[in-house]
């Protein structure tokens, strides 16, 4: 039922959060020509000289920024295959829990981390992973000699990977344990009928059961091939770890403000901005063909 | 009651200081008709307390440049220091730099990005019709070395202090286990008397741990707490320093032969368990200075201001004191220190400011009311200091400053100071310190060593001023150079990897996972990844 | 059936310790916080405290900044959660209707979502804040991100569910949109609205950048950028352009208890809300992630 008067009503609704969009959004889009310039500050972002594509160029060239493109690659991908096998196989092995209270309890547990922020959260592991921390305390009981895991290039990664799955295996797990409810238990007890065990229920009914969502949210997580976690990186780095930990985010930043390379670092951050952008059309175009997906 | 004695005392020798020949530029006083102000940024002191009302624009200090010149200051904003350059940025961005702001000797590029822009202001004319004497005199003793890096077409685009020299570091024993051990002070000179001394210690006392090292950077250079570069320095080698050679050619100091040397010694010291055998894992957080006040440390290399930071050694061990010895000397008798680059900070100001003189009284004043070379403004300063806390105050007074961050010293600074003060503790002569609040330090540090317990504040003062800054320009000191102390274009591209390169080098041999024989792979790899290029870059700035 | 076998008991054990660890980290910080700085320091300190003491917690409250930065978080906090969840109600009650009834419905869509997938980047944004003179602000930290694309479109799917029929006959009746937002809408999505509401909370408590990036002075500094802050590890080459009395005050700030008690303290506020939280998020999730 469509009427002009509801219209107008409509578009005054949108106009106070468009206005916001506009304003903090839309208008510093503009700002990414300076990566096709060399921005000068006192000449302004439209005197300085048009430079094209020289800060791309630059970047492709820079050993340093292969090898930043390379660790978001190694960090981000690591992260979205943990995240998506470690909490469907929490959430069955949850299910299969009998104990109702324990469940609960498990339950309230593991979402809590992905509430807490990595300020705090990297002050914690700052503590566990240090030299005189809980993992060397309980690795010297085996005899491995002990280690500083937060500023050595060979252990840095795969802190960063594993904290993050700690943080959101639970919280990602939710969307796999409603799929699961939403298993019709019948289904189970003809399994049982069969003689299926407990293995081969997980494994012919449960799986196949969330198949669809774990192939939607694989799908989905396309978008985040170059997003590493700046927040988590930043907060737990050091010059020590550029090696293996520096991603482009936080490339971006060190460049653009701490190094004054305004224009080298908006063509970084472009450059990403736009592969990220080509994934997750892409990504939505997959799960809107495939998974009849839809955002809006 | 005892305070207020201290103050007159003060102000006494403040009016005798006030003879001091005046050499100031022409409108050093100037006053303004109209009020100026003056934008700055400062690096924040998480310590700061300032009485109540009092704040960064409106404190002892600033009433009194108001008062004498009409010029107030406003602190357009205020952050950590390691966030500093940053902010930085964003202003040069929005195009908002505040009228006057400091950088350090390592931001050298930003200072060169800053010239470049056209951001900054020509300070030759104001500087020189109003520097007064205090700047010029401590300039003088720096022989105009440092305002070379800052001199643009010769023209003076910034006000850099000297970074004054002497704090090389020392070995610092601890004088209980020297006694308990039998041996004395005076003994320890070559790498082989400290073996003994670190030997017989790990005898007589098996929980000490030997010498204790910096966590990642072992040999390092100039000012560098528990860094063993004495032990190179003996052996010719002067870690992190471009050095000129004989033949005029420029190395690498990190890369000499006499490193080998050091790194056999240590490597041997380390194996025989006369170093901390933790210390690789002791990483931020002061857990090397933990070790120290701890009373675990039977030795380390610090410089003389580490006095203040082992003041709580006695308060963990009974009986347990130090004592700073220039070790290990060479065949020749010389103990070998590194001299400071010539540059410390830079105070810089905005080409937009409309009074760049307005900034050079701003410092006259400062110094004029710190150093106390103004008697009226030193009472103030006096006042507020002690309605502050003073040990506070007394170890960030540039935070004070309008132009924070910026300290005007002599080179020859803290040797002359001890010098002053064992004059006036051993022979009551006032001679040598150069202003009051230098006299009422050298007052607490008597008292301390008369063993008046209500001056055991100034027992940081002790270590660090009276015995450590003793011996800093002993007779058998001799002091090494560097040839070029700024950044190149390529530095900051190239110098990180190769800093990391080095410290796992040294690390690993100190630790034995390598040998000293792969120390010549290093310096091969060193070369080929960007060394070379850095080294050809200064020896073309230096025209070789 | 409700007989427990052995795989049942290896399940609750593997299931407890996955729980265990997820609340190692919170436990040791709780245990140092109470101790001893030098146990800390030389890492006795697992799960209890060693020589237990309160001088951090008491450190704090003695300290000003601390509660100075709580107080400017909280502050942050209601402006953005009333700021920011009035806007995702406003907008998703239009967004929810059909381009047939609400034409320029699918351009807002695709501006909204253009947003969320591209940005100018740092510096251009701070221009922006700077020139609309919000630096230092407690607005630079409330406005730029004010509205959540993301919330709102929870919001809209969650709208799209109710009954047409609902509004229909009010429409019918002469309200407005407003009303029908206010009287109908509103009401019905209690549930989703107060789980946007925490989920907003919990990203303005928990953000740090901004208040590094906008916030000049630090009576204005939100609690995570000050204990961002405090976590700042030195680098040589920062050493060496700090004054001898910079360091040593920076590593005497630089105290793992102490730190500890902030990371502990400033948990707080979500661990209030997290009971509230956790009823809701489930299906407000769900609900946003996967629509059926």
């Amino acid at each position: 039922m469509r009427s002009v008067k509801n219209e107008i009503y409509y578009n005054a609704m949108m106009v106070i959060g468009i206005g916001f969009l506009l304003v903090f959004s839309i208008i510093p889009m503009f700002g990414v020509i300076i990566a096709f310039k060399d921005f000068v500050p006192a000449k302004g972002m439209l005197g300085s000289a048009w430079v094209g594509l020289k800060h791309f160029n630059r970047m492709f060239a820079l050993a340093e920024t292969r090898n930043v493109i390379r660790n978001t690659l190694v960090i981000a991908i690591s992260k979205i295959v943990l995240n998506i096998i470690v909490p469907v196989s929490f959430a069955i092995l949850l299910n299969e829990l009998k104990v109702y209270p324990v469940k609960r309890v498990v339950q309230t547990v593991v979402y809590l981390p992905h509430f807490l922020s990595w300020v705090i959260l990297g002050i914690m592991f700052t503590n566990i992973f240090s030299y005189t921390g809980i993992v060397n305390q309980i690795l010297g009981k085996f005899g491995v000699p002990p280690q500083m895991y937060m500023i050595s290039n060979s252990s840095f990664r795969g802190i960063i990977i594993g904290t993050d799955v700690w943080k959101t295996f639970g919280y990602g797990a939710i969307i796999y344990l409603a799929a699961i409810t939403n298993i019709d238990p019948n289904t189970y007890e003809a399994a049982a009928i069969d003689g299926a065990g407990r293995w081969q229920r997980i494994w012919f009914v449960t799986l196949p059961s969330i198949q669809g969502t774990i192939v939607l949210m694989s799908t989905l997580a396309l978008g985040n091939v170059l997003n590493a976690g700046f927040d988590q990186i930043f907060t737990m780095y050091s010059p020590l770890v550029y090696p293996t930990g520096d991603i482009i985010d936080t490339y971006v930043y060190r460049m653009g403000i701490t190094k004054m390379q305004y224009s080298f670092s908006t063509a970084v951050g472009l450059f990403k901005s736009g592969i990220s952008f080509l994934l997750i059309t892409l990504s939505y175009t997959l799960a809107n063909k495939f998974a009849d997906y839809t955002i809006f | 009651m005892r305070k207020r004695v201290l103050i007159s005392l003060a102000l006494a020798i403040a009016v005798s200081l006030a003879a001091v020949p005046v050499m100031a530029g022409e409108t050093a006083y100037e006053r303004y008709d109209e009020t100026v102000v003056l934008t700055t940024v400062k690096r924040t002191d998480p310590n700061a307390k300032f009485p109540e009302g009092d704040s960064l624009d409106n404190n002892v200090m600033t009433r009194y440049i108001k008062d004498r010149i009409n010029v107030e200051t406003k602190t357009v904003w205020e952050v950590d220091s390691t966030e500093f350059n940053n902010k930085l940025s964003l202003d040069i961005v929005a195009g908002t730099l505040p009228d006057m702001f400091s950088l350090g000797n390592d931001d050298y590029l930003i200072y060169r990005q800053l010239l470049d822009n056209g951001l900054l202001a020509d300070l030759t004319d104001a500087y020189d019709a109003n520097a007064n004497w205090y700047l010029r005199d401590t300039a003088a003793s720096f022989e105009g070395r440092h305002f070379a890096p800052y001199t643009d077409d010769g023209r003076l685009m910034g006000i850099p202090t000297g970074r004054y020299g002497y704090e090389h570091n020392q070995l610092w024993l601890r004088s209980d286990i020297l006694e308990a051990i039998g041996m004395k002070a005076e003994e320890i000179l070559t790498i082989a008397d400290i073996e003994t001394y670190l030997t017989k210690a790990k005898e007589a006392f098996p929980d000490t741990l030997g010498l204790a090292l910096h966590a990642t950077d072992p040999l390092t250079n100039y000012a560098s707490s528990f860094s063993a570069d004495p032990i190179a320095q003996v052996f010719g080698a002067t870690p992190r320093y471009w050095i000129e050679g004989e033949d005029g050619s420029i190395t690498y100091g990190s890369l000499l032969p006499g490193m080998k040397d050091a790194l056999t010694v240590l490597a041997d010291w380390y194996a025989k368990g006369l170093i901390d055998l933790e210390f690789p894992t002791r990483v931020g957080g002061g857990l090397t200075q933990a070790v120290t006040t701890s009373g675990q440390a039977a030795a380390w290399f610090a410089p003389w201001w580490y006095g203040w930071s082992i003041v709580d050694l006695p308060k963990n061990v009974e009986g347990a004191d130090v004592v700073v010895v220039n070790a290990p000397v060479n065949d020749a008798g010389e103990f070998v220190a590194p001299w400071p680059s010539p540059a410390g900070e830079v105070l810089l100001v905005n080409k937009n400011c409309e009074h760049p003189e307005a900034v050079v009284r701003v410092m006259n004043l400062e110094y004029d009311m710190h150093r106390g070379f103004d008697e009226e403004a030193a009472a103030l300063y006096d006042e507020s200091r002690n309605q502050n806390n003073p040990t506070y105050l007394d170890a960030s007074w540039t935070y004070l400053f309008p132009t924070s961050g910026v300290n005007m010293e002599y080179s020859n600074v803290v040797p002359t100071f001890s010098h002053g003060i064992h004059a006036f503790v051993e022979r009551g002569s006032q001679e040598g310190l150069a202003s009051p609040s230098e006299v009422t330090e050298s007052i607490g540090i008597g008292k301390f060593i008369d063993g008046d317990e209500s001056f055991e504040q100034y027992r940081g003062s002790y270590y660090a001023r009276y015995v450590a800054g003793e011996i800093t320009d002993a007779a058998n000191v001799r002091f090494v150079y560097p040839a070029y102390s700024q950044t190149t274009e390529s530095m900051a591209d190239i110098m990180p990897s190769l800093l990391t390169l080095e410290q796992q080098t040294v690390l690993q041999i100190i630790l034995g996972q390598k040998s000293v024989d792969d120390f010549d792979a290093f310096t091969a790899q060193w070369l080929a990844e960007g060394g070379q290029t850095l080294t050809d870059e200064i020896s073309a700035l230096l025209g070789k | 059936m409700n007989k427990l076998r052995l795989s049942d008991y290896i399940i609750l054990a593997v299931l407890l310790l996955i729980g265990f660890i997820c609340l190692v980290p919170i436990l040791n910080a709780i245990a140092i916080s109470l101790s001893d700085k030098t146990a800390a320091a030389m890492g006795e300190v697992v799960f209890l405290p060693k020589k237990f003491n309160t001088s951090a917690y008491e450190e704090i409250v003695k300290e000003g900044r601390f509660f100075h930065a709580f107080g400017v978080s909280i502050r942050r906090v209601l402006l953005g959660v009333s700021i920011g969840t009035a806007l995702s109600v406003v907008m998703a009650y239009p967004l929810s209707k059909s381009p047939r009834v609400f034409r320029q419905r699918n351009a807002y869509m695709w501006l909204m979502v253009f947003t969320m997938l591209f940005n100018g980047g740092l510096i251009p944004t701070y221009l922006v804040v700077k020139n609309l003179g919000l630096i230092n602000t407690i607005w630079s930290l409330v406005l730029p991100g004010a509205v959540s694309v993301y919330n709102t479109i929870i919001l809209m799917n969650f709208n799209k569910g109710i009954p047409p029929s609902l509004e229909e006959s009010a429409l019918i009746d002469g309200a407005n949109p407003l009303q029908i937002l206010v009287r109908i809408y509103i009401p019905l999505a209690k549930a989703s609205i107060a789980t946007i509401a925490l989920f907003t909370m919990v990203y303005h408590w928990n953000e740090f950048f901004m208040g590094k990036i906008y916030i000049n002075t630090l009576d204005q500094q939100p609690l995570q950028t000050y204990i961002q802050g405090l976590s700042v590890t030195l680098t040589t080459q920062q050493m060496a352009s700090m004054t001898p009395e910079e360091i040593i005050r920076k590593l005497a700030v630089s105290n793992v208890t102490f730190n500890s008690a902030k990371a502990i303290v400033s948990m707080i506020p979500v661990i209030i809300v997290y009971p509230f939280l956790q009823r809701f998020f489930v299906t407000g999730l769900v609900m946003g992630a996967v629509k059926e």
